[in-house]
């Protein structure tokens, strides 16, 4: 699906830049706007190899795992389920021939916010009941979990710099709050995505 | 000026270079930095800080840690006050503000000690029995029973702190900063482990803080600052400090209650934490056991561990001239450390006929007198011990000449009782050790291993090194290779030796005198031996029946005396009479601990659709769907939500109007199947929906009722989309999931919830074509998009999906947009219908519409109804199968006197319908039985003039012309309505059609 004219993110108004100086110990930088694509199939070898060739990454087979390409990453949401992220523009999209595959455009149904930081375990520990120690929780790991009572997709990308959170659209607003709730007394440093959530289409 | 003049003027671990001031039931007073409540009390020479649960006897200091039973205060006052505070664990601070509780006018002269003369018609079950009769003033006795009863007092005011949850994980949890519990740590620590120490007190260390023993040739406190400084510097260990291991649930699931220091702005007051442990230790040390003998609760009278603890750790002296009571040698040492303090301890009364070698010789050196054989009988005085007395004493018979010996201070050791509370609460078995008269834990049922003194081991060496053992087998059986042995302890500590069990103390001049075994609750020895006359021999009803172990401090102190007691007296081995359960948290947690952050508007997560931020601003009132903040109206200046609710709705029969339908439900299903899914899931036919066109659909529960209704639109050949209601969307998504993975594995369908994905809102009346032709770019005219038709177009530069469905009866399309675009394409429709007077409409002028209608929705969708009681039978197809299919056969679902979905209309046009209201026959004054019915949704019809409901009537269908009476109550309204059919307004469907 084509992008429209305007695109205002559900954190448009509250993912607003906020310098909490030199000690801030949490970053929250939003990821907007995102390509977002559900995708489901049986992972056979051929179906891995049909998403490699038409992605360019691999597909992540083993539970709670990602993949990643130069396009983008792939997430493993199940046994037959995963998610492919990109940023908004690149050629991932749900018309993609993969044979075998059901691709569903969801572009809009989550919000994603990068947190990092050196606090960023801590300030995540107050809602996630999930171990983070790296020796557990290594890099390219994405897990679903309820933080805060809300459906949260937990992944660290293989950057290592930090983890991304990604939480459905409606829950934004109670999402953000905790978020800013839980990071404040490690000092939060806010850092928008570009264009203030809106942006022109390409 | 200085107040302390019970303060030493050396030794200790308070900061006398940081004075702190305090008051205390309005006294203005001194304490030092390092000081607790208690300790700074004791300074000033204030013992006498509550009055006792029932009698209002005067009660002192006891203790110096978690099992204190007295002295509980009220800490500080408006919103900040917090009730039953021990004050042997408050840190000191300055400016604190502690009062006593549970007395009046002050805790020296209380008008509530009245109960103490009148014990005799007080005893155990007295309310069971005095207040049973009449049962009607149950209300009245409870009401000046609760005002009596309680101990502190609620904060009546909002907090204004907060609170927060941690989740952590470890290798090994030690519960206990002791010498096992550092012990446990440092080894498993060394050994690579991720660690986590949670210790109750302000500092860590247990027994270690007041210790005069010499570790290694360093002072125990030294000992302690090296092993803190050895376990700080390693990145895996976290060392909880204020921070009370509170409940040890399955799994090795464990919470800590921790409180935070300093306060300070932008921190919480307290935090829970949640941890799940790979092995835990639990050294939660052991507590000293009172004796029981008369008037055994005056003020001045403490557990000689405590004596030494104030003397030793906080620098103060709590009696000038002290008398020790004891069955055991450890007692001996506070008679010592007195000694060297300059208290004069004037006698060591001690049933045993000697004590062990080696204390007994220092004893002897200090010059202090030993009398065995003997046992303390009374304590004298009664706002603070006087003197007691004394008596040759065989099996806790007293016996032959009372002698009396003044004091001030009586310190008393019973033996030792090992924490087990932890373990217990872990569903591991105790075992009876005859040796220790204690329980000791025996059988493990979780991850977890005791060490030190909570498992009956004595002795610093002893401690530290059971501890370390613990450590290392936790680190391994963690897959960790086990540290370096620890190198063997040199302490210098006199051996501690043996114990004789001494549970009660009785002489024949006592007799009517209280002997108290649960100080807390005033439960004594008499209370405990009506209870077995009357036949509560089992020590869970004991506790029932006389309060014994109840309180805030739930018998820590009290329980073993109290169940050794119950078995002497039913004859009986302790360990037969067992325990009772325990039971977290182990000392008492805030509520608002344990609701953390999720409290007032942040009890749930919201939702809000991508055009909420529009509703707010419009001045919407909302309402709540589930999660979902829907709007509800949107009044404008002036106007009565009944006016709003009519305007909103005329808008839509008359010109157009906008609703946010965004929360319905929507699941994406492609695939090869995708029609055969449907044609099972649904009563309806699927397979002739041409692509490009949307049916209503209604699916069945297994046992045939109806599941939830929607529109489902073939989008392409192999791609549907289905809506559901708001209520059922998540359940229906998790539904279908489970048929296609658990029953039609062999169908190729696959689902997406694009619920999140898509703003949607729906433009209806009759000028909505006209609106939505001014913004999209295809055709929308009728030959394009005939009702119940669908394409997609862009709208206002969006990509956008229309629906040419109609929920109020009115023409109508429901739009989809990626929901980043959601608010863009309201407002553009908005602004386009500006012309035509758009009016934007809440949920309540959308019921009214759909109620006028006759559409079902969830108050007829009440999993009582078949699609034929809602009028909706002719729907299911015959030539197919569908989920509930089969149970539609069942004799009960065809009856015809089956509640069946009809209209009712106000007899008088005027009055109200009560939702809710039961259907009988009768008249205005006398409505008659049986009930045939209920209204389930109602309202004004403004389009009618007057008021409508949908009801569910026995055989409704064929009623259509009677006249009831709708009864409700709760309303106190009795309305005769007429039964119609349940569509009121355009049953041909003309204008949907339009």
């Amino acid at each position: 699906m084509a992008d429209a004219t305007i695109r205002r993110s559900a954190l448009a108004g509250l993912a607003v830049p906020l310098s909490a100086g030199s000690g801030a110990g949490i970053t929250l930088l939003e990821r907007h706007p995102l390509v977002m694509i559900n995708l489901r199939g049986v992972a056979d070898a051929a179906f891995c190899d049909a998403v490699r060739a038409a992605c360019g990454a691999e597909l992540p087979v083993a539970p709670n795992t990602s993949g990643t390409g130069p396009c983008g990453e792939i997430l493993k949401l199940g046994p037959d389920e995963w998610l492919l992220v990109a940023d908004a523009g690149a050629a991932w999209s749900e018309k993609m021939i993969i044979p075998g595959a059901t691709l569903t455009d969801v572009s809009h149904a989550r919000v994603a916010v990068r947190v990092k930081g050196a606090k960023t375990r801590d300030m995540l520990a107050k809602g996630c009941a999930i171990d983070l120690h790296p020796r557990q929780f290594p890099p390219g790991t994405c897990v679903q979990t309820a933080i805060a009572k809300i459906n949260v997709i937990l992944h660290q990308p293989q950057d290592a710099d930090g983890f991304v959170l990604y939480a459905p659209r409606s829950f934004a607003g109670s999402f953000w709050h905790w978020l800013t709730g839980s990071a404040a007394e490690f000092g939060c440093h806010v850092i928008a995505p570009p264009g203030d959530g809106s942006m022109p289409r390409r | 000026m200085n107040t302390q003049h019970h303060r030493l003027s050396q030794g200790g671990l308070i900061d006398r270079g940081q004075p702190l001031t305090f008051r205390f039931n309005g006294r203005k007073l001194q304490g030092y930095a390092g000081d607790t409540l208690a300790s700074a009390l004791i300074a000033n020479g204030i013992h006498l800080v509550g009055r006792s649960f029932k009698y209002h006897r005067p009660r002192g200091i006891f203790s110096a840690g978690a099992e204190e039973p007295n002295a509980l205060v009220q800490l500080e006052t408006g919103a900040r006050t917090e009730p039953n505070i021990r004050a042997t664990q408050i840190e000191l601070y300055d400016g604190l503000v502690a009062t006593s509780q549970h007395c009046w006018p002050s805790v020296g002269t209380d008008l509530g000690a009245i109960n103490n003369l009148l014990s005799r018609l007080l005893p155990a079950g007295f309310y069971y029995k005095t207040f049973m009769w009449p049962p009607s003033w149950w209300m009245k006795y409870e009401h000046w029973i609760r005002k009596m009863a309680g101990l502190g007092i609620s904060p009546r005011k909002p907090d204004p702190d907060f609170y927060e949850h941690r989740h952590a994980h470890c290798d090994v949890l030690v519960a206990g900063g002791g010498p096992a519990g550092l012990g446990a740590a440092l080894a498993a620590a060394r050994a690579g482990a991720r660690v986590i120490l949670a210790d109750e007190g302000f500092q860590p260390g247990g027994s270690l803080l007041h210790e005069t023993a010499i570790i290694d040739n360093l002072p125990a406190t030294d000992w302690l600052a090296r092993t803190l400084a050895e376990l700080s510097a390693l990145p895996e260990v976290l060392i909880l400090r204020r921070s009370t291991v509170c409940a040890y649930f399955d799994h090795n699931y464990l919470t800590v209650a921790e409180t935070v220091s300093p306060a300070a702005a932008g921190m919480p007051r307290q935090r829970l934490w949640k941890i799940r442990a790979r092995r835990v230790v639990l050294a939660t040390g052991a507590i000293e056991r009172p004796l029981v003998f008369a008037d055994n609760d005056r003020p001045g009278i403490m557990l000689a561990s405590a004596a030494r603890i104030y003397v030793n750790r906080y620098g103060v002296r709590p009696g000038h001239r002290a008398v020790i009571f004891c069955n055991n040698d450890s007692a001996y040492l506070a008679a010592l450390d007195l000694h060297r303090c300059g208290t004069h301890v004037a006698a060591i009364v001690d049933p045993r006929p000697f004590a062990g070698e080696e204390i007994a010789a220092q004893t002897r050196a200090a010059g202090i007198r030993m009398i065995h054989g003997h046992a303390v009988v009374r304590a004298r005085g009664s706002r603070h011990i006087g003197a007691v007395e004394i008596m040759r004493c065989e099996n806790g018979l007293a016996t032959g000449p009372v002698e009396r010996v003044d004091c001030d201070l009586l310190c008393v050791s019973g033996g030792w009782s090992p924490v087990v509370h932890l373990f217990s609460q872990s569903k591991g078995r105790l075992h009876y050790d005859e040796n220790l008269t204690a329980f000791v834990p025996a059988v493990s049922a979780q991850a977890e291993q005791s060490a030190g003194a909570a498992r009956g081991v004595y002795g610093l060496a002893h401690c530290i090194s059971d501890g370390y053992a613990a450590g290392s087998r936790a680190a391994a059986s963690c897959g960790l290779n086990p540290p370096a042995a620890l190198a063997r302890l040199t302490v210098h500590q006199p051996a501690v030796g043996s114990i004789l069990p001494l549970w009660k103390v009785e002489a024949e001049h006592t007799r009517r005198a209280k002997s108290f075994i649960d100080l807390q609750n005033d439960v004594t020895t008499a209370d405990v031996a009506l209870a077995a006359r009357e036949g509560y021999v089992s020590v869970e009803h004991l506790k029932r029946y006389t309060t014994l172990g109840m309180g805030t401090d739930q018998g820590k102190i009290s329980n073993i005396n109290g169940l050794a007691i119950l078995a002497d007296i039913n004859a009986a081995q302790i360990p037969e009479v067992g325990t009772t359960t325990f039971r977290p948290p182990y000392t008492p947690v805030t509520l608002g601990t344990l609701a953390g952050t999720e409290i007032g508007a942040h009890f749930d997560p919201l939702r809000t659709s991508a055009i909420h931020a529009w509703h707010e601003q419009a001045g919407a009132r909302f309402m709540n769907a589930g999660l979902w903040k829907r709007p509800r109206l949107y009044p404008l200046a002036g106007e009565t939500e009944m006016q709003t609710i009519n305007r909103e709705t005329l808008a839509v029969r008359r010109t157009v109007g906008l609703v946010d339908v965004s929360t319905l439900g929507k699941i994406d299903i492609k695939g090869r199947d995708a029609c055969t899914f449907l044609e099972r899931v649904y009563i309806n036919r699927w397979r002739n929906l041409a692509v490009g066109k949307t049916r209503y659909g209604v699916m069945l529960r297994e046992d045939g009722m109806v599941f939830d209704d929607g529109t489902t639109t073939r989008i392409g050949d192999e791609h549907f989309l289905m809506t559901t209601t708001t209520a059922n969307a998540v359940r229906v998504m998790s539904t279908l999931e489970y048929w296609l993975q658990v029953h039609w594995r062999e169908l190729d369908v696959r689902l997406t919830s694009v619920t999140e994905q898509w703003a949607a809102m729906a433009l209806a009346g009759p000028g909505s074509r006209q609106v939505l032709a001014a913004v999209a770019s295809a055709d929308v005219g009728d030959a394009a998009l005939p009702y119940m038709a669908y394409l997609e177009t862009d709208i206002a530069g969006c990509p956008a999906r229309v629906f040419r469905i109609s929920f109020s009866g009115e023409l109508a399309y429901e739009i989809n947009v990626p929901a980043d675009c959601g608010a863009a394409v309201w407002t553009a429709l908005l602004a386009a219908g500006q012309a035509s007077g758009i009016t934007p409409y809440g949920t309540e002028a959308m019921a009214v519409l759909r109620i006028e209608k006759g559409h079902v929705a969830g108050m007829e969708l009440d999993g009582r109804t078949t699609a034929d009681d809602l009028g909706l039978g002719k729907m299911l197809a015959a030539d197919k199968d569908c989920i509930g299919k089969r149970s539609l056969t069942r004799p009960g679902l065809a009856a015809a006197d089956r509640r069946q979905l009809v209209g009712l209309v106000a007899v008088d046009g005027r009055s109200p319908i009560p939702r809710g209201a039961q259907l009988v026959a009768g008249n205005n004054h006398r409505p008659a039985g049986p009930i045939m019915g209920h209204v389930t949704s109602t309202c004004y019809s403004p389009t009618l003039e007057r008021p409508v409901a949908l009801a569910l009537l026995s055989g409704g269908r064929g009623r259509y012309g009677e006249r009831l009476r709708a009864l409700s109550p709760l309303a106190g309204a009795n309305v005769e309505v007429e039964v119609t059919h349940h569509v009121f307004y355009d049953p041909e469907g003309k204008r949907l059609r339009g």
